[in-house]
């Protein structure tokens, strides 16, 4: 009795998990995840112009490059190649999306590629045309974490590390940033901070999001790393990590050692163990 | 596919799991909750292994309860670089100390042939797991960092989410593979409390605390017997 119990139980977790299984429409989906890269019928931006791809590639192409573009290359498309090329190399990240996920939004662009493109779809300036020395040093304070972000944001060595003397101690999480600049460009750059479109930072900045100054003295920041990259040469912070790990360990092990020091040493029955092994 | 089972399935799998299993084995075999003590059996070396391993442990997960339960003080903390540095360079230190602990406690269990008669296969799968646990956290302490700045922004939303049955894997998914790895074994390190030793966790002898002395009274002289080397002749000792 008490099984079938438990199977009744099984049950109605097993619905109530079908029921988390929730789906996000086509429109959403691509402002959240495309824009920052794309436009439909706006222009190149950091990757191409999605205005009727959904005539020019093939659908299953293409819900297999949007899901992992990564490994369409890898296995050798020459399309997939080509394109990767075409612009500068530059990594699509992989998106969890599901199929269905990924045709509502194929959906939303036919839709919106037979409307002739996207309303208020407009190309990025360079934002940089603007920038003095002044958001460079600004963009290091924000980038080292010695200045908070505006609306509360992580800084950014928590996840990435950079080619800068300046910067001590940063993260290993995500990629190194020296080139960013040099790949994307003003547009690209500011249009990742802008709206990120990798899910781990999407997530950090979505209730954080950096201000119009923070991302162009980031940018300008970045530019100016990338531009200077040859003269600085950072010592890497893991080796000092790994000691100071080292040290910590030993210290505690010392504490508690002192801190039992009075402990009985051996087992009540020490006597009776000893007796039998002779 | 294989995100969803991990990272939804796994979670709620183990949750039923450890709320049905211990309530089950608390209410027919509540006697046998147990740590499954060895230190009758050896304790010089238990020393060496378990105090690191426990010390280090209960100060990490606290951190990571921390982490989860108030993210937005430990965003602040760590908004001062050096502060950040402190934290995890005393996880970092913590992670060792468990490490080594574990280590120290694996050796001794197959070192002393009294310790394998007590060893259970359950018992080599929480040393797998819980060394599966360490070796991931030191990996993503290291190549991962700074896990204590990302963590309340990536990590907290995620366990939230699956708390408030609402899950949202979006962030999780995207995490490199140590992470993963450390997410995983830790679910199944808690789906595995009802069935091992781990249940010890969540079992605590606070009446130890409170109740009277208890009095133990030797009929004869303790230590006459205790020295006593006629068991190798043979002749049945009075005290065991």
């Amino acid at each position: 009795m008490r099984f079938y119990k438990l199977k009744g139980v099984f049950l109605i977790l097993g619905m109530a998990f079908a029921i988390f299984c929730k789906a996000e429409d086509g429109n959403s989906l691509f402002t959240r995840l495309c824009t920052p890269c794309h436009t439909i019928g706006g222009g190149r931006l950091v990757g191409p112009d999605l205005l009727k791809i959904t005539e020019k590639k093939d659908k299953s192409w293409l819900i297999s490059f949007i899901q992992s573009s990564q490994s369409v290359i890898k296995d050798g498309d020459a399309d997939a190649i080509a394109l990767f090329d075409e612009y500068n190399k530059i990594m699509m990240p992989d998106q969890p999306l599901s199929t269905a996920e990924v045709e509502s939004v194929l959906k939303y662009i036919e839709s919106k590629s037979s409307q002739g493109g996207q309303a208020g779809t407009t190309k990025i300036v360079d934002m940089l045309s603007s920038a003095t020395d002044d958001n460079i040093a600004e963009g290091l304070l924000l980038f080292s974490g010695k200045k908070s972000l505006e609306n509360g944001g992580i800084v950014c060595i928590s996840c990435h590390s950079i080619k800068d003397d300046n910067v001590f101690s940063s993260g290993k999480l995500a990629k190194d940033l020296t080139l960013t600049y040099g790949i994307m460009g003003s547009a690209g750059v500011s249009a990742i901070l802008n709206s990120p479109p990798f899910p781990a930072m999407s997530e950090t900045y979505k209730n954080n999001p950096l201000t119009e100054e923070e991302i162009l003295s980031l940018t300008a920041y970045l530019r100016f790393v990338g531009e200077n990259r040859y003269y600085q040469h950072p010592v890497d912070f893991g080796t000092t990590f790994a000691a100071f790990g080292i040290i910590v360990f030993i210290m505690l092990n010392i504490g508690i050692i002192i801190l039992y020091f009075r402990r009985k040493r051996n087992t009540v029955n020490q006597e009776i163990l000893n007796r039998q092994s002779l | 596919m294989s995100n969803y089972f991990f990272f939804i399935g796994l979670p709620y799998a183990t949750i039923v799991i450890v709320l049905v299993g211990t309530i089950f084995r608390y209410m027919n075999f509540g006697f046998k909750i147990s740590s499954l003590s060895s230190q009758f059996l050896e304790g010089k070396e238990l020393f060496y292994g378990s105090r690191p391993f426990h010390w280090g442990l209960l100060s990490l997960f606290l951190g990571h309860l921390i982490a989860f339960l108030f993210p937005k003080s430990l965003m602040v903390w760590n908004s001062v670089p050096l502060r950040m540095l402190i934290l995890e360079i005393a996880a970092l230190g913590f992670g060792i100390t468990v490490l080594y602990g574990l280590g120290m406690l694996v050796m001794r269990r197959f070192k002393h042939k009294r310790l394998q008669k007590v060893t259970t296969k359950m018992d080599v799968l929480v040393y797998v797991v819980l060394l599966t646990q360490v070796i991931s956290g030191l990996w993503v302490a290291y190549f991962a960092r700074w896990g204590s700045a990302w963590f309340p922004t990536v990590l907290t939303p995620y366990l939230r989410s699956l708390f408030v049955l609402d899950p949202d894997i979006t962030a999780v998914a995207a995490m490199p593979l140590s992470v993963k790895i450390h997410i995983v074994s830790a679910f199944t390190l808690i789906g595995l409390i009802p069935f091992t030793r781990f249940m010890h966790f969540l079992v605590y002898p606070f009446p130890y605390l409170f109740r009277s002395y208890q009095y133990v009274i030797w009929n004869w002289d303790p230590k006459k017997i205790r020295i006593s080397r006629k068991l190798v002749n043979g002749v049945r000792s009075k005290n065991n």
